[in-house]
């Protein structure tokens, strides 16, 4: 047989403290998640002073019950609390995830409500070049582009295109772009940019 | 929400984006309970180094396949696999395998399947181990990582470079875990499998037919290719509508409503013996159960140094705790005190040369039913399984648990993580299992645990897989073991075998069965003349035998204080018959022998007198006369009774005359049965004898049985032997038997001695008081079973057709 040990114990260490300078607290010391707690509540009370109408109820109670005893009492009872075996936080924090997210899901997402109807996002359709007119479109060498329309070439500083901007070669279609009898081809170097300006109407091959 | 899984290739899982891969393995349940401390130790090691060895978050899970009754009944009654013989009993056959499947169905069986899930992502280190580890990367390893980190390109977009990195990891963590355990790479239909039962759980099992795979959109940005998955491939596993309900979630699944529960386990027992149920949280608690449960162990790598750096931490915190306890009026508190050891403890255990790793773990468990009572029953009985280990079901964080049980997830709910111990994962054992038998063959019964699982036996498995073809069933009068020959004899017979039955005690049913009566034949082996001649060693025993066979058979018929002579005249006669008779037979020989000078005819006379009278003169045959012919029909059965055979463990020079006639006899049986099976090669064969300790303690005996033992392996015959004394010489000769035996079957005993014998028979601990106890406790038709592979179970002999239980009874009824 084998001993198998569990260290449990080491890790299962609630952080507490006894005494504060040379001031002890309680034999059993007090634990820091329950003074957390008590600041917690304390804000909460601060914020919930000022609210319209909870803010008149809270203002109400002597100060010693509102500042004081009633959060004292409340921490207590929190940082005493186990639910599903869990501290008070954790199960809070599940339950306002549980309270505030959906109950019905369709593939693990939340789930529309009777009588949506689903309509598709814009899509979007890239041009293999058999359309009737130059689009606009912006491309980055390394590669070759085949033009197969009227259209004139600019050398200009294509800006937003690439990381930093940078020169490039900007092109527009020329008159109605009318259809070459022998299509150009341009070279990009790597980094090389195209910018392509879109003809209106026109009956052009880009 | 997020989509818990984005992409899946091959077996490399990509949970949250391209730097969350999973690499998927299957890892091969293997039967656990029978085995000795030792190979339950080097289980414990093998675990515990294959998942100190990955170094990497793991995720371990168990999930429970239904068995799949229609798929046997299919399988059983493919006419493809059925010889023509067995194709004319498919009447016969299909309401056997209706039963079954019913039986199955009835049993709602469940077989555990584990998958190993390794993050190849590097673990999660302290700041200091984090540092240490940039700075031994280089500038351009920065860079990158800046650029990821601040990248605005779509994070789920993944570069081909990163899919063929995300590959090789996992190819060499496959390699890593080989060394270890018997693992495999997930394939891409076992991950939608895995996926998609989660949502069926407690109603059924998905239908995957393994034709669709996640795919993604491929192209090129900046002269890199990149694949965009297409999340909706993954997403359409999980098409499924889920309704959370505090605790409980509500699955409308393909299989119907499915109603599920998450626990997670509170805290682990302090100290555990191993082995042990107690330690066995991933066998001993799920296999215990009725119905099939899932479990999922998250854990987080913490690497030795980090866990030293915590170890310290914690000693600190400890001491601390003590001494401002030891300033308070009640001074320090036992726990306080044993804390401080504790963490001591766990700092020397970390500073060990094997630098162990810790592991921050989550174990939960996923309960499914078809109705909302039922799921709660279910989850009572659970909780009542862990015994002392608490399970916890969160209220609102069902949904988080559900999602956690998928595939290449990490811990999702806070709280109930506890820090183990590599040993004490390993110790869960995730993937012992109860698995025995064969893969495919008729249904033979179930095991003896609380899950039950339905066991299969195929008589061909030892030809099939080049593995000794023999079973062998042990066990006191009235245990089972003729039944189990029985049904073992019916299933062949459904299979168009040819079973030849041999009787010793003439309690055999077998052949009186309404649908296999027509298709027997009976000899019955009793001294009469009309018999004469059908043992002959001379004519039944095989070419390479018949020699000392007959030699054998004729010494032992001799006074026992014969001459030295007499037996050199019988060696003499038998050569010559065999030299000049084209058709030799013992009568013959004894013919041969009168011939011949003065010894010989006084040899010849002895033995003439038993070639006339008694069960002896079954092994004289006359060349002139013609028996009826043996083995046309499919089942042969041999009845003998009163056949003279010496008390077990008598030693052969103390054997009376009849004693060793009645040895003679057992040998002229088998070496009869030989003869008639050789007839078809490629037709499966059953030879099945009862008393089987005569042949297996006589080292003739073995030898003809390894004579079988060959024609089983290439000619399909399968011998059963079966005896209710395990005697010495069987124990002693432990070895020459592991090369005899494929099978073997102990049923219940009645002394301890026996017990401790069986229990050597099946390789396992004869001084085990726990386990002799069982065997003597056994009822009758449970049985130890131990298969081809030397896998040992506890199993139910299920005769499941109430005619058939009635029918093969060996129990007389008032």
């Amino acid at each position: 047989m084998t001993e198998i040990r569990s260290y449990r114990r080491v890790f299962d260490l609630e952080r507490r403290v006894y005494s504060i300078d040379s001031l002890r607290l309680n034999p059993g010391g007090v634990p820091v998640r329950g003074i957390v707690y008590l600041l917690a509540i304390l804000a909460c009370a601060l914020v919930a002073a000022q609210l319209p109408l909870i803010g008149l109820a809270v203002r109400t109670l002597p100060w010693y019950l509102r500042d004081l005893a009633l959060p004292v009492a409340l921490a207590s009872v929190l940082s005493l609390l186990r639910v599903d075996g869990r501290t008070f936080h954790l199960t809070a924090r599940s339950l306002i995830l549980y309270w505030s997210g959906p109950r019905r899901l369709a593939r693990l997402q939340r789930s529309a409500p009777a009588g949506f109807i689903w309509r598709p996002e814009p899509i979007v359709l890239l041009p293999d070049g058999s359309d009737g007119r130059l689009r606009r479109l912006r491309y980055r060498g390394p590669g070759a582009v085949l033009v197969m329309c009227e259209h004139e070439r600019v050398c200009a500083p294509v800006v937003g295109v690439g990381r930093w901007g940078g020169s490039g070669l900007l092109l527009r279609a020329n008159g109605w772009g009318n259809p070459l009898n022998e299509g150009k081809v341009i070279v990009l170097a790597r980094r090389g940019q195209l910018r392509v300006q879109g003809a209106q109407v026109g009956r052009s091959r880009g | 929400m997020r989509a818990p899984i984005d992409f899946v290739y091959g077996n490399c899982v990509f949970a949250a984006g391209a730097q969350d891969c999973w690499a998927a393995f299957v890892v091969e349940s293997a039967t656990y309970t029978w085995l000795s401390d030792e190979a339950k130790r080097s289980r414990l090691l093998s675990l515990m180094g294959a998942l100190e060895a990955l170094e990497a978050d793991v995720q371990i899970l168990r999930v429970s396949r239904r068995w799949p009754a229609h798929v046997y009944a299919e399988e059983m009654s493919d006419p493809q696999t059925l010889a023509s013989a067995a194709q004319a009993r498919a009447g016969t056959r299909r309401s056997y395998l209706d039963a079954h499947r019913q039986r199955l169905e009835e049993l709602d069986a469940v077989t555990p399947v584990v998958f190993l899930l390794v993050s190849l992502r590097e673990p999660e280190r302290d700041i200091a181990s984090y540092v240490s580890q940039a700075i031994g990367r280089g500038p351009w390893e920065w860079w990158k990582e800046v650029r990821r980190a601040l990248s605005l390109h779509d994070r789920r977009l993944l570069s081909a470079d990163e899919l063929e990195r995300a590959r090789v990891a996992a190819d060499q963590v496959h390699a890593r875990l080989e060394d270890y355990l018997p693992v495999r790479p997930a394939r891409g239909v076992e991950l939608q499998w895995l996926i998609r039962r989660g949502f069926c759980r407690g109603c059924g099992e998905p239908l995957v037919d393994g034709l669709h795979q996640p795919r993604a959109l491929a192209f090129e940005r900046n002269g890199e290719a990149v694949l965009a998955p297409l999340e909706g491939d993954v997403m359409r596993w999980t098409d499924y509508q889920v309704e959370h309900r505090g605790r409980s979630l509500r699955v409308e699944s393909e299989c119907g409503v499915s109603w599920q529960a998450q626990l997670v386990m509170g805290a682990l027992p302090e100290r555990l013996q191993f082995p042990g149920a107690r330690a066995e949280l991933m066998f001993a608690a799920p296999e215990g159960l009725p119905f099939g449960i899932d479990l999922s162990l998250n854990a987080r790598y913490l690497p030795n140094e980090l866990a030293l750096r915590i170890a310290r931490r914690r000693i600190q915190d400890a001491d601390q705790i003590v001494r401002a306890e030891s300033d308070g009026e009640q001074g320090v508190s036992d726990l306080g005190y044993e804390r401080t050891q504790e963490a001591r403890d766990l700092l020397a255990y970390l500073q060990a040369s094997s630098k162990p790793p810790l592991l921050r773990s989550t174990i939960a468990i996923a309960i499914g039913a078809s109705s909302e009572e039922e799921l709660e029953a279910r989850v009572e009985r659970c909780r009542r399984a862990y015994g002392e280990v608490h399970l916890h079901r969160p209220l609102g964080d069902q949904l988080q648990m559900f999602i956690q049980h998928l595939p290449a997830q990490r811990t999702r709910v806070a709280g109930y993580d506890d820090t183990l111990t590599s040993e004490q994962v390993a110790a869960m054992m995730p993937s012992a299992s109860h698995a025995v038998g064969s893969r495919t063959g008729f249904y033979l019964g179930y095991t003896l645990s609380g899950s039950r699982q339905p066991v299969r036996f195929n008589l061909r498995e030892g030809s099939d897989r080049d593995r000794n073809a023999t079973i062998l069933s042990v066990g006191a009068l009235g245990s089972g073991k003729t039944t189990l020959a029985q049904k073992l004899q019916y299933e062949a017979f459904l299979q168009g075998a040819r079973v030849i039955d041999c009787d010793p005690k003439g309690d055999h049913r077998f052949h009186l069965l309404e649908e296999v009566a027509p298709h027997v034949e009976c000899v019955a082996l009793r001294p009469d003349p009309a018999l004469r001649g059908m043992l002959d060693p001379l004519r039944v025993a095989p070419a390479h035998l018949a020699q000392d066979a007959a030699v054998s058979f004729l010494r032992d018929l001799l006074p026992g204080r014969a001459a030295p002579a007499w037996e050199t005249a019988v060696v003499g006669a038998v050569d010559r018959v065999m030299r000049r008779a084209s058709e030799p037979t013992c009568l013959e020989v004894v013919r041969a022998l009168k011939e011949g000078d003065e010894t010989d005819v006084q040899v010849g006379k002895a033995l003439e007198v038993y070639a006339r009278s008694g069960l002896t003169q079954l092994g004289f045959a006359d060349p002139a006369v013609k028996l009826a012919p043996v083995g046309r029909q499919a089942v042969t059965y041999l009845p003998i009774r009163d056949l003279p055979g010496p008390q077990p463990g008598m030693r052969r020079s103390e054997y009376s005359q009849s004693e060793r006639v009645g040895e003679q006899i057992v040998r002229l049986i088998a070496m009869f049965a030989m003869h008639l099976m050789s007839a078809e090669r490629d037709r499966l064969k059953l030879f099945s004898f009862d008393e089987g300790w005569r042949l297996l303690s006589d080292p003739i005996g073995r030898a003809l049985l390894a004579s079988l033992q060959r024609m089983g392996r290439s000619e399909l015959a399968v011998p059963i032997i079966s005896t209710q004394l395990v005697a010495d010489g069987m124990i002693g000769e432990r070895e020459s038997l592991e090369n005899l035996v494929g099978a073997t079957f102990v049923f219940g005993m009645r002394s301890e001695s026996e017990a401790a014998r069986a229990l050597a028979l099946l390789d396992l601990d004869p001084a085990d008081v726990r386990k002799r106890r069982y065997l003597l406790e056994l009822e009758a038709g449970r049985c130890l079973f131990r298969d081809h592979t030397g896998r040992v179970e506890a199993i139910q002999v299920d005769l499941v057709v109430p005619a058939l239980i009635g029918a093969l009874s060996t129990t007389p009824v008032s």
